[in-house]
């Protein structure tokens, strides 16, 4: 078991809604989660269950007409809903970065990867004398493994491969040395002899620094590789959160749980993957009880009811249902 | 303090613009591979060295203190090669200096109107909502009322000077940028690549003019070639109907003027500065359509 550490983000009853006329669209629907320091922390959930919602509330950039509407967000123990613009702005590259899926649109098209890199730079760390500049420049690419960054400074982004563009996205985004990293999906759009590469890397780096990291996924082997602690999202809430190992092992809540059998394993044989039957609920409904329920095998009437609180079935390991209250009944379930 | 910081800000932008300037080569090279804006662009060269030599070169003082009656309509001959007007003047000549003057008021104005239409644009594009509803309704509301039409009132309005030329071209043109910037920037700024810089802590200004309008150069570099020409046309119309620039300094539009009573008995009165009008307006349009060619995104893969 991973002993007490220090948060570096206490988010608590975080809620993100977007108000539209048509009605209002709970994107994140009572968010509880801590990252600490030196650790990657792995979000997992499918489409929509508002993953990088949670990254841009963190960033305070949640996108018109997106608001956080409840809630509270700590980093280091500051109210990042408390600050005005523009010190959330001193913070955002500085002391919390972001990486985004697709490399190839990340980067501006009509600027030389070296400019870019300059302009974070100078931007937090108001370093202006050019010599000095270049020399971090170079600095970064070297620690992203980038082979020549003599020439990769003055090349266009096109001119870059996939990967190659996501070294430079890593390397902008490190460049300020940030407490937390959120990594949106990373390696998402690189194909997957490069995203195992780029993985090490962010990995490597991030434990290097001893920042944290926040990872963005739907992909289990990826969060499996990478991450000390998993959190499933499901339609705006978080359903599980544990250590990897002790997730991989003993999921606990009925979606983790369809969610793993849902991913094949190597070597094993099996004829068609299991599904989870069913949609993801509406979220311009206000539902009073499990969001899972119309999906869940085990549904009772108190899961339709009455919204299920974070249970410790064990040790750091939370799971949102019903099904655990008792403690210890975890065995009712599969 | 701040004030340094921000200049240095600037100066590091500008020397990383090396990646723009690489752009505005880029340009230059494929540009000179497309027969229209080869021919364009040498028209134009032409007409702006002509312009600005004007005052050196070896030609007939196109205002002369005195009228001449002997040298009054003479065709077109090796001493006066375009022949000369009503009162003595020599037609080659002032056709060079109206030259000076059409380019300045044409250049000048699509400056000022691109300054405004490119702010403002960029402005309502960008930030969306509220300041996009203003600033697009006021677009709009330049856009319904046809340019020359608007240039005639103003002009009528101001007074027929220079300055006031510029002013009115401006004001009729600026909607046109400006429509064109703001489409633009809506695109744009949907492009990973803001919200990126966002996510890295840039402000809305950095992120206006350092990554949105470079990205944004190409089609106004393109309306900009074609708004010139059109602006050509309008100073030339409005000094053609006595509201453009004052009667005393040679413009195209003033000679079109000035020869057509005598266009059956001395044609050339007339006809040459009509002609030259002609062929930088076309310099100015072919160069348009030629950088529009190169500049086609569909047309990027034949780069190298």
């Amino acid at each position: 078991m991973m002993p007490r550490r220090k948060p570096i983000i206490e988010i608590r009853g975080l809620r993100t809604q977007f108000i539209m006329r048509e009605g209002t669209v709970t994107a994140l629907d009572g968010i509880d989660l801590i990252i600490y320091e030196n650790e990657s922390l792995g979000i997992v959930g499918e489409t929509g269950c508002g993953k990088s919602m949670t990254a841009f509330s963190i960033l305070r950039l949640v996108p018109t007409p997106g608001k956080i509407t409840a809630g509270s967000i700590r980093f280091k123990g500051v109210e990042l809903r408390k600050l005005t613009e523009a010190e959330m702005r001193s913070i955002r590259g500085r002391l919390i970065s972001m990486i985004f899926q697709d490399p190839s649109t990340s980067l501006d098209p009509v600027f030389t990867i070296g400019f870019q890199l300059g302009e974070v730079i100078s931007l937090h760390q108001h370093v202006y004398d050019q010599s000095v500049l270049n020399k971090k420049i170079l600095e970064m690419l070297k620690l992203v493994r980038i082979a020549a960054p003599q020439s990769v400074v003055k090349q266009y982004p096109h001119e870059l491969s996939g990967g190659m563009k996501q070294r430079v996205m890593i390397a902008l985004a490190l460049s300020c040395n940030p407490s937390l990293l959120i990594a949106d999906e990373p390696t998402t759009a690189l194909d997957v002899t490069i995203q195992a590469q780029v993985l090490r890397l962010l990995k490597d780096l991030v434990k290097k620094s001893g920042s944290s990291m926040m990872l963005i996924t739907h992909n289990l082997g990826i969060v499996a590789e990478t991450c000390d602690r998993v959190c499933i999202m499901y339609a705006g809430r978080i359903v599980e959160i544990a250590d990897t190992h002790e997730l991989f092992e003993k999921p606990q809540h009925p979606y983790t749980k369809g969610l793993l059998t849902a991913f094949p394993k190597l070597g094993e044989q099996r004829e068609e993957l299991s599904v989870i039957k069913g949609t993801v609920p509406n979220l311009m409904k206000p539902f009073p009880g499990c969001s899972f329920v119309d999906r869940c095998d085990f549904a009772t009437d108190e899961c339709r009811r009455v919204r299920p609180s974070m249970i410790e079935v064990a040790p750091d390991h939370f799971v949102s249902c019903h099904l655990y209250r008792g403690g210890g009944e975890g065995d009712r379930v599969g | 303090m701040i004030l340094r910081r921000q200049l240095n800000n600037l100066m590091i932008s500008w020397k990383g613009a090396r990646g723009f300037r690489r752009t505005m080569l880029d340009i230059v090279v494929r540009g000179s591979r497309n027969p229209m804006v080869v021919i364009g662009a040498t028209i134009i060269l032409v007409m702006v060295a002509l312009a600005i030599l004007a005052p050196v070169l070896p030609i007939a003082d196109p205002t002369p203190p005195e009228v001449n009656p002997g040298e009054k309509l003479l065709p077109p001959s090796t001493r006066h090669w375009f022949g000369t007007d009503n009162i003595g003047q020599d037609v080659f000549s002032r056709v060079i200096w109206a030259t000076r003057v059409s380019l300045t008021v044409a250049s000048l104005a699509i400056c000022f109107s691109l300054m405004i239409g490119v702010i403002l644009g960029l402005t309502a594009g960008y930030f969306g909502g509220a300041v996009d509803y203003i600033i697009a309704g006021t677009i709009d509301l330049f856009w319904t009322f046809p340019a020359f039409l608007l240039a005639l009132a103003l002009a009528a309005a101001l007074g027929a000077s220079l300055t006031n030329v510029i002013i009115a071209i401006s004001i009729s043109f600026w909607a046109g940028f400006g429509r064109l910037m703001r489409g633009q920037a809506l695109t744009v700024r949907e492009r990973q690549f803001v919200e990126a810089s966002r996510a890295l802590g840039a402000k809305n200004s950095r992120i206006m003019f350092t990554h949105v309008l470079p990205n944004c150069i190409a089609p106004l570099i393109v309306w900009a070639s074609i708004g010139v020409a059109d602006a050509i046309t309008i100073e030339s119309s409005l000094s053609f109907l006595g509201a453009g620039t004052p009667a005393t300094t040679p413009s195209w539009g003033n000679m079109l003027n000035l020869g057509m009573p005598f266009i059956s008995e001395a044609w050339w009165v007339a006809t040459f500065p009509g002609v030259v009008l002609l062929i930088t307006v076309l310099g100015f349009n072919l160069l348009g359509d030629g950088l529009r060619d190169v500049l086609d995104p569909r047309m990027k893969g034949l780069r190298r």
